[in-house]
């Protein structure tokens, strides 16, 4: 398997319209969270990109469509890519959903998630020879995608690619459905501080957010420092559509995966980004993971959801481009302000900005369908 | 050498096909549905009950044995371009808060195209890597079917992956036509093997992309 060698990213989240605004947010240790108001009374606690966007479906139905755009220019690229991988769980959701509700026929190449092609086609990064496939695999599609690509550029030829991942599903249909299944939470005025807390005690589920990220990769090594993946697992759980065992076991082997595929071993991770959706049953499998891997000396941990909530398959990409930031600026940002992360005793919170000193992260992520996927990036250069 | 099973459904049956030149075999509706498994039915999209059913008709696992592969661990591919919006079209309304109303517990797993995977791994037990794509790029998914295979101490390919199409479009999602489109359910299965050549696992691709012409005007 080749690495991937990052060159650019990018990231949209509702801390900021940009990567160096997120990053610098996340930096202070910020939160964003608010609230979602649907007919019939329903509200539900969100995190939005786009500021007062979900209420009102009209608004929010063409969001996905820009965010797209925007993350291409954001990447500057002076010349089409070889592919895009594209990683969502919900893709135009809002879109399809805003047409029926204002009684509009639907096209057929409109529920197509391979069609979203015609997007990237209005941007820079599309020429006559880019390949496109979209990977509509939920929460670790960011992360398939980055697998896919690693596995793939070469056989086919591809020196470089974009990767990205994004959902703006605040959608009513997908907030009721979430809603259901109690993986988030109704908006309560009672709730103090943030309603996303992995790693806490006092967590209830996810804060479903919106945004997603994106990176320019290449297949050629660059000159100069830079960030490569050089590992990447991923297995099926065969456990549940949307619960995890405690045990963590599935977790284990993704990154068991990612490990040998980078040629490292566990005790050589210096740093690690984890999906840290918010819910007891992924913070306790996900612990149960890092020490069965590790051992309980674990390195510094970071987990952006407690930020700014869980874009679905858009966080991937998100947590991938601020990694490379925590890589390239050898900087750990803090825990966000106000979680106790108290959960574990050997996870702890802190309220500094740490010097990063090693060279290889390990980031995680899991999904419903029980997917599991690792990826190891590696400082090079 | 690979070959491919196919599944077509139409208001009363399911025609399971399978090789060229080979007769279809019909099944009734309720038998098709008797091949799913009955406490999943109700959570499960029309294509994802496609995949269950052509799974037992075909005695998948069991081919899989007959290989010498453990389908338990097997890794599994799935092309899945327009979700499962059959699960959800007649509980979409103008009204947002009617809508509302009718979300069940399973619209969350059943509507996003992963869902098919999802149930295929946990109902055969299966912990091998599984990935679901939406292209129309031929030659990216043969790349993904060979990069999925397991590899041996010499990292020469071995077993085989297990590949599967599986579509239903209905016609309409609420009150509102799709339009551009035939109605239609179809699912294929190829059990991709790493000595295949590249072209057989070409020819198999192809062959699961053409259902696609049914559908699309």
């Amino acid at each position: 398997m080749i690495p991937l060698f990052i060159q650019k990213a990018a990231a949209c989240s509702p801390l900021g319209a940009n990567l160096d605004e997120i990053w610098s947010r996340i930096l202070s240790g910020e939160t964003s969270w608010g609230t979602t108001r649907l007919s019939g009374n329903r509200n539900y606690f969100t995190a939005e990109t786009i500021a007062d966007s979900t209420s009102d479906i009209r608004t929010y139905a063409t969001l996905f469509y820009d965010a797209i755009r925007n993350l291409v220019t954001d990447l500057d690229i002076s010349e089409p890519v070889d592919a895009i991988y594209f990683g969502t769980a919900v893709g135009n959701l809002a879109y399809l959903e805003n047409k029926i509700y204002s009684g509009s026929n639907v096209k057929a190449e409109e529920v197509d998630f391979s069609h979203l092609r015609e997007i990237f086609e209005q941007t820079m990064a599309f020429g006559p020879d880019t390949r496109f496939v979209c990977v509509p695999t939920g929460c670790c599609a960011g992360l398939q995608a980055i697998g896919l690509a690693k596995s793939t550029m070469r056989k086919l030829g591809l020196r470089t690619a974009i990767i990205m991942s994004l959902d703006f599903g605040l959608t009513p249909l997908a907030l009721e459905a979430f809603n259901k299944i109690n993986a988030t939470s109704m908006y309560d005025p009672a709730t103090n501080g943030s309603p996303s807390r992995p790693f806490c005690k006092g967590r209830k589920g996810f804060l479903f957010a919106d945004g997603g990220g994106a990176i320019l990769v290449s297949a050629e090594e660059p000159s100069g420092s830079t960030v490569q993946v050089s590992g990447y697992g991923c297995v099926s759980s065969a456990f549940h559509m949307t619960d995890i065992k405690t045990d963590g076991h599935s977790i284990r082997q993704s990154i068991e995966c990612a490990l040998a595929e980078a040629q490292i071993d566990g005790s050589m991770i210096d740093h690690i980004n984890l999906h840290a959706s918010g819910t007891e049953q992924n913070d306790a499998a996900e612990y149960n993971a890092l020490i069965d891997i590790i051992g309980h000396d674990l390195p510094v941990i970071t987990a952006f959801k407690g930020n700014h909530g869980h874009a679905l398959g858009g966080a991937n990409l998100i947590e991938v481009a601020l990694v490379w930031k925590i890589m390239m600026e050898r900087r750990i940002p803090p825990t966000p302000h106000h979680l106790p992360v108290d959960a574990f005793k050997e996870v702890h919170p802190r309220s500094e900005i740490t010097d990063f000193t090693g060279r290889r992260v390990l980031k995680t992520a899991s999904g419903f369908s029980g997917i599991h996927a690792s990826v190891i990036m590696e400082q090079c250069g | 050498m690979n070959t491919t099973c196919m599944c077509l459904l139409t208001k009363t049956a399911a025609h399971f096909r399978e090789g060229p030149g080979l007769e279809t075999e019909e099944l009734s509706y309720s038998n098709f549905e008797r091949l799913v498994n009955r406490r999943q039915r109700a959570k499960i999209s029309t294509a994802t009950r496609i995949a269950a059913a052509m799974f037992k008709h075909f005695r998948i696992n069991n081919r899989l044995e007959k290989l010498g592969c453990d389908p338990s661990n097997t890794p599994v591919l799935i092309c899945n371009r327009y979700a499962n919006w059959d699960y959800v079209a007649d509980s979409m309304y103008e009204d947002v808060a009617l809508t509302l109303d009718h979300v069940n517990n399973y619209v969350a797993t059943a509507w996003f195209p992963a869902t098919i995977q999802g149930y295929l791994t946990i109902e055969n037990g299966n912990t091998g890597e599984a990935i679901t794509l939406a292209t129309t790029d031929t030659e990216i998914i043969v790349a993904a079917l060979q990069s999925l295979f397991a590899r041996d101490m010499a990292n020469t390919p071995t077993g085989a992956v297990i590949f599967g199409t599986f579509e239903c479009l209905p016609g309409q999602i609420g009150t509102r036509r799709i339009i551009n489109i035939r109605p239609g359910a179809f699912g294929a299965i190829s059990l991709i093997l790493a000595n295949d050549s590249e072209e057989s696992i070409r020819a198999a691709v192809c062959k699961h992309q053409e259902l696609y012409n049914d559908i699309i005007c």
